[in-house]
């Protein structure tokens, strides 16, 4: 399974990959905004999931979501939100945008992987079913 | 309009993210005299508008790196330092603005390296919550300013 991690903190990004490791994701590529995640995509394949932070400069994690559902080739993603963002009206518009599941910070390691097991995420290989 | 916001929730909610990002397990203890020389601050705005700030000691900062970064404090940078208690500060100033009236908005944050945390001249002193955590000193401050016109 291949994993991209995007979020504007670089502490989270290394919180989040290291419990993406412990359940045996292989490999997880990192960005920094959406922007950097768009160029991602664009240039190095598609991952099986995104896991997206909201609040970051040049691309926030909204405008990720709906930029990225708008090009066909990339819809197999799956993209959870791992943010902050808590205003229910927000959480809704992010899941209409496209983002299929949504993680509140702060989480416990089991939180997230509570969540991957929900999307098919087999913890002890690693792959999604 | 400041919702459940009080010294109580603004303790729970800072030992829960110190619990989930930190691997804490009841150590942040509320108490002692605050202070320290690294800061950071996050705004809110809309409905509510404010802005908190964590405060704590070099050691406490580096400590708390080096647990989100999985490395010793040895090996961690100033920058490392700096992204940390930003995204402290993020995920506790997301929980404050989960609890109040809303819609706000959460700014980006802003660590304070260089220079003390100026408080901005329209902002008055809401709550301070002061912790000790592994015998140094952490803060968590919370300014409180006018509701923007557009939401009155």
């Amino acid at each position: 399974m291949k994993a991209l991690v995007v979020d504007d903190s670089r502490s989270m990004r290394t919180i989040v990959s290291r419990i993406l490791r412990g359940v045996g994701v292989e490999e997880i590529v990192q960005a920094e905004n959406g922007q950097e995640a768009i160029q991602v995509l664009e240039t190095g394949g598609i991952p099986d999931i995104a896991l997206v932070d909201w609040h970051m400069p040049i691309m926030n994690g909204y405008e990720f979501v709906c930029a990225a559902r708008k090009v066909p080739e990339w819809r197999p993603m799956t993209i959870m939100m791992v943010t902050t963002e808590n205003e229910h009206g927000q959480i809704v518009k992010a899941l209409a945008a496209g983002a299929t599941e949504y993680l509140i910070k702060p989480f416990t390691p089991d939180a997230l992987v509570d969540k991957l097991s929900l999307l098919g995420l087999n913890p002890l290989t690693g792959a999604l079913s | 309009m400041t919702s459940d916001l009080n010294t109580e929730t603004i303790v729970e909610m800072t030992q829960e993210v110190w619990t989930a990002l930190l691997a804490d397990d009841g150590h942040l203890r509320p108490g002692g005299h605050g202070g320290g020389a690294m800061a950071a601050s996050i705004s809110i705005s809309g409905v509510w508008n404010g802005t908190a700030c964590l405060t704590c000691s070099e050691p406490a900062a580096r400590h708390a790196a080096a647990v989100m970064f999985g490395m010793s404090q040895a090996e961690i940078t100033d920058e490392e330092v700096h992204d940390a208690i930003g995204e402290l500060i993020n995920v506790v100033g997301g929980n404050i603005k989960g609890i109040l009236p809303g819609p706000t908005e959460l700014s980006l944050p802003t660590v304070h390296a260089d220079e003390p945390f100026a408080v901005p001249t329209d902002l008055e002193l809401g709550w301070e919550v002061n912790f000790t955590w592994l015998d140094e000193p952490v803060g968590v401050t919370v300014w409180t300013g006018q509701v923007d016109p557009a939401f009155a």
